[in-house]
């Protein structure tokens, strides 16, 4: 597989790929469903129009041009004098967020992060919104988080004592929680009693 | 060399008989259709430039808007570097083409690209933030042409030099600007359906370029439109940005998409998302 980066535009680390014959931008997050097909003719628009820079590098994989995309992004905005942060605080997110995507937030630790065990995940989202204006903006989601945090912490605490009491009743789950790794091993012990056999699934 | 804007100007006679040609050649009914068309148009038709976020960010921060040449210039002032070199370096191939049509004319190194605009996100693949600059920005530019469609393909010949038939054929200036579109648009126009005519000034297939000479900071936008797509991944990252570290460049986006919402919620600036 050989990858053309065609144009790009550094400060967003945004790519133009050249692929099979076909043309794709690639854009941060840099997922397929965030990569459009565009038309070969739109790769002089983005130069003429929308300030992308025409290059004409070559890649081996899709890893090595998000990886030089990044390094690009960062580079370009250091020139700028605008350094990238380390981590945007969740409360400079919170305070920003309209009604409706907090809502969404709340939901989807009440329907993902927590029954999926993502207990820091939610944690994070949860105290983000305690700790920002948000929750004295929108009180009833204020109150929501308060619940969700106390069962997300329930939750954690019934998770860690069931590994716990699984340690105590067999020596290589005590081995296996001393070195960090008896979550991993009960997901893949889900894993292949999903799939009936130890082997992943080819598709 | 040309002077865009005078010949905008002297078009104007051009562009009226055209534009009775064809409302006399068209049924009663449909010529009364795109008369109402073209008073929409003069009524709600404003100037967008479709950007990248950072760009917003940027002009929210106290920036103004870059073309091609203030771009070149900044980075050589950054860099020490010579500002030809660096447009050589990021047109490449397309040098001669944007050099081709800029330079052609007085002050084209100054001209600013938008697209005419009355709803809609515009022009989204490169750019997904749709700036819409105010009436009253508009209102104030002295110098600004409008052409039916990208210049370069309109006025540009194979050799990358300026078809001056063209341009004195295309161009339209301010006060004809409506009746250019109405009767580029005639044949298209639904007399049904008046929700789908912004998508007839600014669509993937056919668009009305302003070409102007002016100064676009904070103060010149009206709104920035964005997809709901768009919006809906920014969120999606500052979700994600909860669970794990995002990659530099996911960083920057939320960063900056923070900053854009900050700015919404203070009323320094009015975001609409649209399907």
């Amino acid at each position: 597989m050989s990858l053309r980066l065609k144009a790009l535009c550094a400060a967003e680390g945004t790519g133009i790929v050249w692929l099979g014959g076909r043309l794709r931008l690639l854009r941060p997050p840099y997922t397929l469903t965030n990569s459009p097909i565009l038309p070969e003719e739109s790769i002089e628009e983005a130069i003429l129009r929308h300030g992308f820079t025409a290059a004409d590098q070559e890649f081996a994989t899709w890893n090595e041009v998000i990886n030089f995309l990044n390094q690009q992004v960062v580079e370009a905005r250091h020139e700028l004098g605008d350094n990238i942060p380390e981590s945007i605080p969740g409360a400079d997110i919170m305070d920003v967020a309209p009604e409706e995507v907090l809502r969404d937030f709340m939901d989807r630790v009440e329907r993902d992060l927590i029954p999926r065990a993502k207990y820091a995940h939610a944690e994070n989202i949860l105290f983000a919104l305690l700790t920002s204006k948000a929750s004295t903006r929108y009180p009833i989601l204020g109150e929501k988080a308060v619940d969700l945090l106390r069962r997300n912490r329930a939750a954690c605490a019934r998770a860690n004592t069931g590994l716990s009491e699984l340690a105590k009743r067999d020596v290589r789950f005590k081995s296996l929680e001393k070195h960090g790794q008896l979550k991993k091993s009960e997901k893949r012990a889900e894993e292949i009693t999903r799939w009936g056999c130890i082997f992943a699934p080819c598709s | 060399m040309l002077d865009l804007f005078a010949i905008a100007v002297a078009n104007a006679p051009a562009i009226e008989q055209r534009f009775q040609a064809v409302i006399e050649k068209m049924p009663l009914e449909g010529a009364a259709v795109v008369k109402r068309f073209a008073s929409w148009v003069e009524a709600k038709a404003l100037i967008s430039i479709n950007v990248q976020l950072f760009v917003v960010r940027n002009i929210l921060d106290g920036a103004v808007h870059q073309n091609t040449y203030e771009l070149a210039e900044d980075r050589a002032g950054l860099s020490g570097r010579n500002a030809e070199d660096i447009l050589h370096e990021r047109l490449q191939d397309y040098y001669p083409a944007r050099i081709g049509f800029d330079r052609a004319f007085t002050d084209g190194e100054k001209f600013r690209y938008g697209t005419m605009h009355a709803g809609g996100v515009g022009l989204t693949d490169y750019g997904p933030y749709c700036m819409v600059l105010t009436r009253g920005f508009l209102e104030s530019l002295n110098q600004v042409a409008y052409l039916p469609g990208d210049s370069l393909r309109i006025c540009l010949r194979a050799d990358h030099s300026v078809d001056e038939d063209a341009v004195r054929h295309s161009a339209a200036p301010h006060t004809h600007r409506h009746i250019m579109v109405a009767a580029e648009c005639s044949t298209d126009i639904p007399s049904e359906d008046e929700g789908v005519w912004p998508q007839l000034l600014a669509s993937k297939d056919r668009y009305f370029e302003v070409i102007f000479i002016g100064e676009v900071g904070i103060n010149a936008v009206e709104c920035v439109y964005v997809k709901k797509a768009e919006y809906a991944a920014r969120w999606e990252s500052a979700f994600e940005s909860f669970g794990a570290k995002l990659d530099p460049a996911s960083r920057a986006l939320v960063e900056d998409f923070v900053h854009l919402r900050r700015s919404v919620v203070k009323g320094k600036v009015r975001l609409e998302v649209v399907p």
